[in-house]
């Protein structure tokens, strides 16, 4: 009697504890949902099947999405950085570098993440490669080979946007073996406040050195995948249709990229799909719009600052 | 059979007001997870600066609108701060530290106190001296105000709004 009484109060407790779990899942994050799975088991009301299944979901979405904090990911990325500067000369033009960084700078403001740790800021790389790379919390490069695929303002801020869009989505995280990551957070080295004695530091190094790797030859060598790619154009067209660029400039600029493109070349040639399967992809996600219209002020500014790209 | 119902009813309704209450609290205070950020008078970029936040300072949610919340200071100012500069996570800090840079200090050293942070940068610099971090020093300097930004939006015919992000 006793049983089936405590069986039956499990079974209507049992859909509460789901629907609060679930609730929780849209509202908060993974630490109240395996705080919830754990009551919901010790009650009775989960089992530890259930439980353990709830609490692996939540520890997988937050492996991937706060294992690495802002301020750590503004540590890596100043890293492939200066990865990036060392195997690359900078374009040192001041006008230029001014007017990418007050375009990049502004765009960046419609993102879905407009304030990261460090900020965003931009560099034009010398070289006529077409290449561009977004480090990790906000550093991003290009080149003048790229630049010189853009007609008109519109489509720079259609370059920028992609490339705001690889931070946004924090894909240059991704890029690191998820191992390296796991392993640091079971050793207790990624652990808040803790005071790491000179090995600790120097095993935690030793992975920091492992993740910007993973990174750099992801963006020099390898590229991301196709879906990261198209995901950052989409996002690139969400962000231009916000600040009120014409997301025309991306298709423009991906066609004038597709006419200077050399196969067999070590740049997007290499680590990007063809311009023509990129286009593809995204001319249906932002209707009909009209061709690029040279705004005068955005077109005197944009040959004022990049004419000599 | 009445006394079953009426322990049914004191577990669910218990179960219920705890869940509440812990939802309540994990949103009612929030960090600033950005090396430091400008509370506005109203939730939009465009909008008169009212104040200063930094790493690791804690707010009080009062409310949201879109992408923005309004925060109340431990000051008991009032403003709107972007969710992107905002954590649920409390952020341990060192009393009396503030902000973080590219350098390690000591105090910076314990101020970020979690895994990759200054002083893994320099040890990384210990192992790797051929890899200059001047440039990267160089453009983190390159700062566009708000004031700038405004400009060139308003120069280039650009959306005003200022919303910033997912709306």
């Amino acid at each position: 009697m006793k049983k089936s009484m405590t069986k039956k109060t499990g079974f209507i407790l049992y859909p509460v504890f789901v629907l609060a779990a679930l609730s929780m899942i849209l509202l908060q994050g993974c630490e109240v949902v395996k705080t919830a799975a754990k009551v919901g088991q010790a009650t009775g009301v989960l089992t530890s099947q259930q439980a353990a299944g709830i609490e692996k979901t939540a520890t997988a979405v937050e492996k991937s999405q706060e294992d690495i904090t802002p301020s750590q990911e503004y540590y890596i990325g100043r890293t492939v950085g200066a990865v990036i500067t060392n195997k690359y000369k900078v374009y040192q033009n001041d006008r230029a570098t001014l007017y990418i960084n007050e375009l990049g700078q502004t765009v960046a403001t419609y993102s879905d993440v407009p304030e990261t740790f460090g900020g965003y800021h931009f560099l034009i790389l010398d070289t006529d490669e077409i290449n561009a790379f977004a480090a990790p919390g906000g550093l991003i490069f290009v080149s003048r080979g790229l630049l010189r695929c853009c007609n008109n303002e519109d489509a720079a801020a259609a370059v920028l946007a992609h490339e705001i869009g690889h931070v946004q989505y924090r894909h240059g995280l991704d890029a690191i073996e998820k191992s390296r990551i796991t392993d640091a957070v079971t050793t207790g080295l990624l652990e808040a406040g803790k005071n790491l004695t000179n090995a600790q530091v120097a095993e935690l190094t030793t992975v920091f050195e492992g993740s910007i790797k993973d990174i750099t030859s992801t963006l020099i060598n390898n590229g991301y995948s196709r879906a990261f790619e198209k995901q950052a154009d989409q996002g690139a067209v969400e962000i231009l249709k916000r600040a009120g660029y014409n997301p025309q400039g991306l298709i423009d600029m991906l066609h004038t990229m597709d006419t200077k493109l050399k196969p067999g070349g070590m740049d997007f040639a290499k680590t990007h799909p063809s311009p023509e399967t990129r286009i593809e992809s995204i001319k249906d996600t932002f209707g009909a719009f009209s061709p690029v219209n040279e705004r005068l002020k955005r077109q005197e500014r944009f040959k004022r600052a990049l004419a000599g790209i | 059979m009445k006394k079953k119902k009426i322990i049914i009813f004191a577990v669910m309704s218990a179960a219920c007001i705890f869940l509440f209450i812990a939802l309540a609290y994990a949103v009612a205070t929030m960090s600033i997870q950005v090396r430091e950020t400008q509370i506005r008078a109203t939730p939009d970029y465009f909008g008169k600066i009212i104040g200063k936040a930094s790493y690791g300072d804690r707010v009080t949610i009062e409310g949201a609108k879109g992408s923005w919340k309004k925060i109340r200071l431990k000051t008991g100012k009032t403003g709107w701060l972007n969710s992107s500069a905002l954590s649920e996570k409390e952020i341990r800090m060192v009393a009396g530290a503030k902000g973080t840079k590219g350098t390690a200090s000591a105090s910076e050293i314990q101020l970020a106190g979690k895994g990759f942070n200054p002083e893994v940068e320099r040890e990384f610099k210990n192992r790797n001296k051929e890899i200059s971090f001047r440039w990267v020093d160089k453009m983190e300097q390159i700062r566009i105000s708000e004031a700038e930004k405004q400009k060139f939006a308003k120069e280039g015919g650009l959306s005003l709004n200022g919303n910033g992000g997912r709306q």
